[in-house]
């Protein structure tokens, strides 16, 4: 850019009025800041604490893939950001700033303001999430009258170029269709157009494709991919594969036992694998290059009982590395002291520490 | 070759792709099976030659309920001398008269008056307040449903007949009477019917998705719940309702409903002397039962018919 030219187009100007003249450009806007949270349900047993002081951020238009296996934690985190957890025996703590909002403690009607137009949910299941009794067409216009107050006939309108937008083939006859018409790929693609319907800054994805087959996974992933690049929406992206989030993710947060245990931009979590759970994740998932019939190392054992969680590290009595002090002594969630923004929470962080055992060789079958 | 498809069915294919030029993904198609083009019809089960016909005898029933004042049928209440007492089928009176010298026919036209009245308004009340405490029940949970459905227990637990019998004959049995009293005791029945059916709604994963959208809960539970357990709810009322009439011509019976006519007098009347009367027993008896099976049928068939969960591709 040459000196004098006229003020570049919309990516900086907009925002300057509003904004302190030290305030980050638009593109890195901080969206959601989560320290702390906590939530804990009261069941029967006495109280499980399904996710256990979670911090996180997130800025405007990024991508954070969280990861763990079932029972980690992944979903309740995704919907306690959201405040979207049954009321009469769950309890949150921590903090949730959406924008500089708090939404913890947030009271019923602001929360249903911001949900829907600000931050919305695309559910794991399609078969399940969209209402039998109503017409697709209808249930994407209830929203956009609910909140934008559009016309009816807009609404509907608007419903057909959602469908079209989430490439659905003649989404005017689509969008007379019940959802028992339509195939799972073609019901989470007017989940994702639900989703997008009021133009949310924030899409928490809760796995998006896990009840899809593998190529329709492939189309849905590109479709959240363009849809979240064309409208600079923040997403975060729940899923219990690696894969998935490793090309579509600018940071990833390792999920185990409600904790925290890895997290670090896309590149360097796969570069420098530190803690034992990502690896042992890693090691689960299928590669093309190994040889066929390699048997998949699985991770033995189960995820810790999270109403009497084991003293110490979460993942010690399934780690192969765990030594008496992982037993002992929770470790902390720490930098990694050659990459700053690569946080891990394990005493012996692989690649790092002295403590080796034998890499197992793939079995083959 | 596709083309070919496509004109074969109408050219929806073409536009199926023409809409796709969207997110960048050639391979959509195999998104649908490509030779089905536009939506396909929704197949729901057929309701019947069956269920029209008890359609058809249901609404003969309405019509003599709502014109019965109208139609060119003797007074229910009048004694008719000159035909004399259980005066057999006759051009005057085509099904004879009873044991006082009423027209057989007239009163049978307005029995099923009073019976509809009565079942219609019974079930009205039972709908309604069982209904909506049945949604909100289900919906609100905590104390409130553990309270509501403790008592509604309570209330299953009596002895439904015997207690409608008790008070009635302390109360007096007048048309509102019988309608207030037949009405409360459906309430837990159907109460429990619809917090069972709302409890299995409201745990489904749509019913979150719509909270997630920032639907208010009012909106959720009318918008998204009732329509799951409305199908349930209508076909109940319909059993109801030819409960709540066969309950009343079982009272009439008793000497306990309605002094106008009704079907359950009529039996009754008539069962003092069977041998003589048996053609005149059989007027409201079989009234009572093709209405009563008319009732369940059509119940049923509207239960399987708008049932979500019954419909086929």
């Amino acid at each position: 850019m040459t000196n004098g030219a006229p003020a570049p187009p919309s990516d900086v100007t907009p925002s300057s009025e509003h904004a302190p003249v030290d305030a980050p450009p638009p593109e890195s806007r901080l969206l959601l800041e989560v320290t702390n949270l906590r939530t804990v349900f009261s069941t029967p047993r006495g109280p499980l604490c399904a996710v256990d002081g979670v911090s996180l951020t997130l800025n405007q238009g990024e991508t954070l893939g969280v990861v763990g296996e079932s029972g980690s934690g992944k979903t309740v985190l995704s919907r306690s950001i959201m405040g979207l957890l049954p009321g009469s025996n769950t309890f949150l703590e921590g903090s949730v700033r959406f924008d500089g909002q708090e939404l913890v403690g947030a009271d019923e009607s602001t929360l249903r303001s911001i949900w829907g137009p600000r931050i919305a949910m695309v559910f794991q299941d399609p078969m399940t999430s969209l209402n039998p009794v109503h017409k697709i067409g209808r249930q994407i216009a209830e929203t956009l009258r609910l909140h934008l107050k559009l016309s009816k006939k807009v609404a509907n309108q608007s419903a057909v170029t959602l469908l079209t937008q989430v490439g659905i083939p003649s989404p005017a006859l689509r969008a007379k269709s019940y959802p028992v018409q339509l195939s799972g790929g073609m019901r989470q693609r007017v989940m994702i157009a639900i989703a997008l319907a009021c133009g949310p800054e924030l899409l928490l994805a809760d796995e998006p494709t896990t009840g899809l087959d593998v190529t329709i996974q492939a189309q849905i992933l590109d479709l959240l991919a363009e849809l979240q690049r064309m409208r600079r929406m923040a997403m975060i992206f729940v899923t219990h594969d690696l894969g998935i989030v490793a090309t579509r993710t600018d940071r990833i947060l390792v999920m185990y036992a409600g904790k925290v245990v890895e997290t670090a931009p896309t590149a360097k979590l796969f570069a420098n694998v530190r803690m034992p759970y990502t690896e042992a994740l890693l090691h689960s998932t299928p590669r093309l290059s190994d040889p066929s019939h390699t048997r998949l190392q699985a991770i033995e054992g189960r995820p810790p009982d999270l109403v009497h969680p084991p003293t110490g590290c979460a993942f010690s009595p399934r780690c192969p590395y765990a030594a008496d002090r992982c037993r002992e002594e929770s470790p902390p969630l720490v930098a990694d002291p050659g990459e700053p923004d690569h946080f891990y929470a394990c005493w012996y962080p692989r690649g790092v520490s002295k403590v080796q055992l034998p890499q197992k060789e793939p079995s083959v079958v | 070759m596709r083309d070919e498809v496509a004109a074969a069915y109408g050219g929806t294919t073409q536009t199926a792709h023409a809409a796709t030029n969207g997110p960048g993904d050639p391979d959509l198609a195999s998104d649908i099976a490509p030779a089905v083009p536009g939506p396909t019809t929704l197949r729901r089960p057929k309701f019947g030659v069956f269920f029209w016909i008890c359609i058809g005898w249901l609404a003969i029933l309405a019509f003599c309920t709502i014109f019965a004042g109208l139609l060119p049928l003797q007074n229910p209440n009048n004694n008719d001398f000159a035909a004399g007492i259980n005066a057999g089928i006759s051009w005057h009176h085509w099904l004879g008269t009873d044991q006082i010298d009423r027209d057989n026919l007239s009163r049978l036209v307005w029995g099923a008056r009073t019976s509809l009245i009565i079942g219609l308004l019974g079930t009205a009340i039972g709908m309604g307040i069982g209904g909506t405490l049945g949604m909100l029940s289900a919906y609100v949970r905590g104390r409130f449903d553990s309270a509501l459905s403790f008592s509604m227990y309570c209330g299953l637990a009596f002895p439904a007949i015997i207690a409608v019998i008790a008070i009635l004959s302390f109360w007096g049995s007048s048309e509102w009477h019988i309608i207030l009293v037949l009405g409360l005791f459906t309430v837990p029945l159907i109460y429990r019917l619809v917090r069972a059916a709302t409890l299995a709604t409201a745990t489904k994963e749509y019913i979150t998705a719509a909270k997630s959208q920032g639907a208010t809960s009012f909106r959720v539970l009318f918008h998204d719940v009732f329509p799951n357990v409305a199908p349930s709810l209508i076909a109940y009322t319909i059993f109801t309702l030819g409960g709540i009439i066969a309950v009343e011509g079982a009272l009439a019976f008793l000497g306990l409903s309605v002094t106008g006519p009704s079907w359950g007098n009529m039996i009754s009347d008539a069962g003092n002397d069977v041998g003589v009367k048996l053609p005149f027993i059989l007027g409201p008896a079989i009234a009572l039962f093709l209405t009563l099976i008319s009732l369940n049928f059509v119940g049923e068939r509207i239960r399987v018919h708008y049932d979500p969960g019954e419909v086929k591709l």
